[in-house]
């Protein structure tokens, strides 16, 4: 059970029954599900039984804890809804290896649930220069946009992120924003507990001298 | 003064079509449902207590409901379990008197965090017990929501949740929140 505010019901919501010409997949919400977007997914509700229109919002169990974000200072974020501009490399990543010195394509992705992505900057030195990435057309309001950009690894180590704004002009902030702004846990989490809702910094990859590809802090 | 917003809900499970208010260019799914029919899945409960149905319950009432319904995963008293009889994963404690610590959500409990009490009867209503959810009276599930307010010391012990008080029991974390949706979402 989620509460939406009118105002977006009223925009850009959507009841979906068919996806790609065809009935939902049941995985997907068949026989229709709501898709509210540019918000957080599981507002996006599957199996879609009943709407009812209210004064206030329901606060239920899932409003009340589980999708806030609790603050450094004891407050808490609640219905926070928009996933704001985030973007990543996803070639190469991690998984990935470099193997000679040579060109190599840059490419990932970049999203804003607030519109249009209107630029991406890319960096291979952890941010201390900067170039503007090739967004693929067409580029849709709250949808996917892939950027590219050439590269001349030549063979050492290498710091490759990325970094986007919308057309709101909503940049994407660096890590070090973001942890000031809401905290960081004295150590990492497992690989499947769901923490730090709404992450959207910049995201790092460190290249070694090998061509490795790992996650990196910066 | 209270702010009316409007909010639609939406839930999902079960499909039921609400269509005495179809429109033309429905792709005819579905089929109408008679008020009756929808009843028993209009459960939602707001924090001004709209939605709560008639009935009551004490934590004395709730104790035994509670060693028998919810103990198992919860464990007894409420306070959490590391394994259960059935093997099944442990569900997290309701009665918990730990301090929240900073963004850590292993922290956040109903006694520290939960801003409403209403959330309680509603969540318990339509989820619990995990087995076989809604098959609690609304009277066990008062009795149910007076005992895990008692045992977390929100509530007096003879307290009576019913309908009228439940919405008035005040949560110490009510006025934790900051709304990030532009427009300000809860009452105040």
């Amino acid at each position: 059970m989620r509460s939406v505010p009118l105002a977006k019901a009223l925009d850009d919501a959507i009841i979906a029954l068919y996806q790609n010409g065809e009935p939902l997949m049941p995985g997907n919400g068949y026989p229709m599900r709501l898709l509210l977007p540019g918000y957080e997914g599981n507002m996006n509700i599957k199996y879609l039984r009943r709407i009812k229109l209210l004064s206030e919002p329901a606060l239920s169990y899932w409003e009340a804890q589980v999708y806030t974000e609790p603050l450094p200072d004891g407050k808490a974020y609640q219905f926070y809804f928009v996933n704001e501009v985030k973007s990543f490399i996803t070639k190469p990543s991690p998984g990935h290896a470099l193997r000679q010195p040579g060109l190599y394509e840059i490419s990932g992705i970049a999203y804003s649930g607030k519109g249009r992505i209107s630029k991406v900057l890319v960096s291979a030195d952890g941010g201390q220069s900067w170039g503007e990435a090739a967004l693929q057309q067409p580029v849709l309001s709250m949808a996917f946009t892939r950027f590219r950009m050439p590269w001349q690894w030549n063979g050492g180590p290498a710091t490759l992120q990325s970094r986007a704004w919308d057309e709101d002009g909503n940049a994407q902030p660096t890590r070090a924003q973001f942890v000031a702004a809401r905290g960081e846990l004295p150590s990492v989490p497992p690989l499947l507990a769901f923490k730090n809702h709404h992450f959207n910094a910049i995201t790092t990859w460190a290249i070694d001298q090998k061509g490795e590809v790992t996650h990196a802090y910066a | 003064m209270p702010t009316h917003r409007l909010f639609v809900l939406a839930a999902s499970l079960i499909l039921t079509c609400e269509s005495s208010t179809m429109f033309g260019a429905s792709p005819n799914l579905g089929k109408p449902i008679s008020n009756t029919d929808l009843a028993p899945w209009d459960i939602d409960v707001e924090p001004s207590g709209a939605g709560l149905p008639a009935g009551s319950g004490t934590s004395e009432q709730g104790a035994p409901i509670f060693a028998e319904q919810c103990s198992a995963c919860h464990g007894e008293g409420g306070k959490g379990a590391t394994t259960t009889a059935s093997g099944a994963p442990a569900a997290p404690p309701v009665v918990s008197d730990v301090k929240r610590n900073g963004i850590d959500d292993t922290t956040l409990t109903i006694a520290n965090y939960w801003p409403y009490a209403t959330t309680l009867f509603d969540y318990i209503r339509r989820s619990m017990p995990w087995t076989s959810p809604r098959s609690l009276t609304d009277d066990q599930v008062y009795a149910l929501t007076a005992y895990i307010l008692a045992q977390n010391k929100l509530i007096d012990d003879k307290q009576v949740i019913n309908a009228q008080t439940l919405p008035k029991v005040q949560m110490p974390n009510r006025d934790g929140f900051i709304p990030r949706f532009p427009e300000r979402m809860p009452r105040n």
